[in-house]
C-alpha cells in the first residue's frame, strides 16, 4: 500500500450521504442556509479508527458517487458533502490519504492520538460540513475548489 | 417482541401500539419524579413508523460497510420513544441508524446551538453525546428519563 502522505490544511474532502428516502435524516440545515450532513452520517462502527472520505484533488463529486454502481446500488437521490482538511484538525482530528483500488483519492478522518475514531465529536464535526448542489456535483472537476 | 409496523409496511413484525404503550419495558418510574407526564405526543405514530420503515435497510446501507438494522435494538427504540413521547416537553427527534444497525435518534435545537444524540442498543442500554457552546457531554444510561432530562433543562447548559 502507498505510503500515507500529508494533506494540506487548504484541502476539500468529500463524503457520501444516504438519501432520504431511505426515510432516515441524511441532513439537516446549516445556520447560514443551505444543508449539511447528519452527526449520524458522520459516524463510525464502534471500534474503527477512522471515518472514510474522499480528497477533492483526486476524487470528484460525480466520482464519488459513480462508485456506488460498483456496489451494485443505484446514485440517485444521493447526497455529497464537503468537509475542509483545517476544520477538521482544529478538532484535534487528522486526515490520512489511504488511496484503495476504487478511489485514489480515499483518506480517512481519524483521531490524532492514533484511538478509535471519536465519535462524540461527529455532531461538531457535522456542523462544518456543507451538502453540495446537484450542479456542483454534476460540474465539479476533482482538484477545483468549492465554497 | 416484534418491531412495530403497520400492515402497509413489509416486514416481518407486525405488533400493535396498544401493545407497545402497555409494555413499556424502560417504565414511567424510570422518569424523573419532576417531569410531567402526559398522553403520547403527536409525533410517535411517525416516529415509531420510521423505525419501522428501518428494519427493511440491508448491510451496507450507508456504502460505507454499515451493519444491517438490529431488531432489537429497534425494538428497544420504539420502547424507548413510547416513553419519552409521554413526557411533558420533549420534542420529536430525527430517526436514523448508527453504522452499529442501531436505532439513533438526534435533537438539535432549532438556534442550533445545542445537539444531542442518541443510540439505543440491543440490550437496551442508551449511549449519548450532547453539546453546545460550553459543554461536551456523553456517557450511557439505562434511564430514558436522563435524555429527557437534557431534552427539557437546555437552559441549564
Amino acid at each position: 500500500m502507498q505510503d500515507p502522505e500529508p494533506i494540506g490544511d487548504d484541502e476539500i474532502i468529500l463524503r457520501r450521504i444516504p438519501p432520504a428516502k431511505m426515510d432516515m435524516e441524511s441532513t439537516a440545515k446549516r445556520s447560514d442556509g443551505g444543508l449539511r450532513a447528519a452527526s449520524w452520517r458522520l459516524a463510525t462502527e464502534a471500534g474503527e479508527k477512522g471515518l472514510s472520505c474522499s480528497r477533492l484533488c483526486q476524487t470528484s463529486p460525480r466520482q464519488l458517487l459513480d462508485q456506488l454502481t460498483l456496489q451494485d446500488s443505484n446514485p440517485d437521490g444521493w447526497f455529497v458533502c464537503r468537509m475542509y482538511v483545517r476544520d477538521v484538525r482544529a478538532m484535534k482530528l487528522e486526515v490520512i490519504h489511504c488511496p484503495t483500488e476504487i478511489d485514489s483519492g480515499h483518506c480517512e478522518i481519524r483521531n490524532e492520538d492514533g484511538s478509535d475514531y471519536p465519535n462524540a465529536k461527529k455532531g461538531r464535526l457535522a456542523k462544518k460540513t456543507r451538502i453540495l448542489t446537484d450542479h456542483e456535483v454534476a460540474t465539479v472537476k476533482a482538484g477545483v475548489l468549492v465554497d | 417482541m416484534n418491531v412495530i409496523c403497520p400492515e402497509s409496511v413489509e416486514s416481518d413484525a407486525v405488533f400493535s401500539k396498544e401493545e407497545a404503550l402497555e409494555s413499556r419495558p424502560y417504565g414511567t418510574s424510570e422518569t424523573s419524579p419532576l417531569m410531567a407526564i402526559r398522553q403520547p405526543a403527536p409525533w410517535l405514530d411517525d416516529a415509531l413508523l420510521q423505525i419501522c420503515r428501518l428494519s427493511t435497510l440491508s448491510s451496507n446501507w450507508d456504502s460505507y460497510g454499515a451493519n444491517a438494522p438490529n431488531l432489537n435494538s429497534l425494538v428497544s427504540a420504539q420502547q424507548f420513544l413510547v416513553t419519552i413521547s409521554q413526557i411533558v416537553g420533549v420534542p420529536k427527534p430525527s430517526v436514523t441508524l448508527s453504522p452499529d444497525g442501531n436505532a439513533a435518534m438526534s435533537w438539535e435545537w432549532d438556534d442550533d446551538s445545542q445537539n444531542l444524540d442518541v443510540e439505543i442498543r440491543s440490550d437496551g442500554e442508551i449511549r449519548y453525546a450532547f453539546f453546545n457552546d460550553e459543554t461536551d457531554l456523553d456517557g450511557t444510561t439505562r434511564v430514558p428519563g436522563d435524555i429527557a432530562t437534557i431534552l427539557t433543562s437546555w437552559s441549564s447548559y
